[in-house]
């Protein structure tokens, strides 16, 4: 159990400690408007750096104190960052400064629930019809009230669709089965046809593509990545440049492992 | 997982069974030596300098490394996600199931 738990937190170690910044333009004063950007995002670099060096102790520390990381040490160090998101967020309430920032600070609240809804909130009053909020929702990926809610009240389209997109996730729950395919199926082609463009921005800015190729790419895996599927055809280099095709293998028994060395 | 893969590639030498990986380093330079160091003999796709968001794993929707699939000898996917012993009882099923439809018999040793 304490494994488990250990690498569902190296998990979230690593998707928190991503995020890089975008530029925002802030039409009324340029040079101000970059200087406030560079502000929120030193911050969120220095809890980046922070946190990387925290991984370090905590790959090096013995099983109590990696406790005492999990458990006090990284949520400290996330609240303190989210608050001084929230400040920022704060006096520069109503910008798309503001909307940066509380999306950074919403994955950093650690395990402080009264924080995470405070920001949660601000984020929802004040920012609803903004596209800004986009990397902020997949923080809220659980709460199917407030995903609804986006759904039919943001007169954003990007808020919509990837509203849209991550209730669809929700009902998925662990994966396509035969049992909620014929639910979950319809949703995401009506997502696709209707949000297909819209880019799934995480906190941070990174894309993770668009909302279409995404579901595609879900779809292609249950209909053809499952057992009893004949697997799909690889055709690529190894790793001396030589080409070589999966199905040459046909005849064998072949165990296919995606790996890395890292 | 490198010293259970290749006990496995070791001791199913004989057998028609292949481990293939799909290898998502961006830096094929860097792992040249890792290799050796490792002695990792079985083959890999490369999936190309973009590492894990190459066209391999992006195709197969992989989302967490490492992934596994195990396929029989007709190339259907039979398993995936099993590891150490699992694995080992997965590829040794297939084997038989395998030797045992008579599409093994002039892959024996």
């Amino acid at each position: 159990m304490i494994r488990i738990l250990a690498s569902c937190c190296l998990i979230a170690f690593l998707s928190v400690s991503q995020g890089v910044c975008q530029d925002q333009a802030d039409a009324k004063n340029p040079a101000e408007a970059k200087q406030i950007t560079a502000q929120i995002r030193k911050v969120n670099l220095e809890f980046r750096a922070e946190d990387q060096k925290l991984f370090k102790k905590f790959q090096a520390a013995g099983q109590e104190e990696k406790q005492k990381i999990l458990r006090e040490t990284r949520p400290a160090l996330m609240k303190k960052y989210a608050l001084q998101l929230w400040e920022l967020a704060e006096q520069h309430r109503n910008t798309p400064h503001a909307v940066e920032a509380l999306a950074l600070a919403l994955p950093l609240n650690g395990r402080d629930l009264e924080l995470k809804n405070q920001i949660q909130d601000r984020l929802v009053e004040d920012h609803i019809d903004d596209k800004g909020l986009v990397p902020a929702i997949s923080a809220f990926s659980r709460d199917a009230k407030l995903l609804k809610r986006l759904v039919e009240e943001s007169k954003s389209r990007e808020v919509r669709g990837v509203a849209a997109y991550y209730d669809a996730q929700r009902l998925k729950g662990r994966g396509l089965t035969e049992k909620n395919a014929d639910t979950v199926i319809p949703a995401m082609e009506k997502i696709q046809k209707e949000y297909g463009d819209i880019e799934l921005v995480m906190a941070g800015g990174r894309s993770q593509g668009k909302l279409g190729k995404l579901i595609e790419n879900e779809l292609f895996s249950f209909r053809n990545l499952r057992i009893g599927k004949e697997a799909p055809e690889i055709a690529a280099e190894d790793l001396d440049g030589v080409e070589f095709k999966l199905s040459d293998y046909r005849g064998k028994v072949v165990v296919l492992d995606f790996w890395g060395d890292w | 997982m490198y010293p259970h893969e290749r006990s496995l590639v070791k001791r199913l030498a004989n057998k028609p069974f292949a481990l293939i990986g799909v290898n998502s380093d961006r830096d094929k330079a860097k792992l040249k030596p890792r290799l050796e160091e490792e002695n990792i003999t079985w083959r890999s796709f490369w999936n190309g300098p973009q590492g894990t968001s190459g066209p391999i794993s992006k195709a197969w929707n992989v989302r967490s490394w490492p992934t596994i699939y195990v396929l029989d000898h007709k190339g259907v996917i039979r398993y995936k996600n099993v590891r150490g012993e699992k694995m080992d009882e997965a590829v040794e099923t297939l084997l038989a199931e395998m030797e045992a439809s008579g599409d093994a018999s002039d892959t024996k040793e």
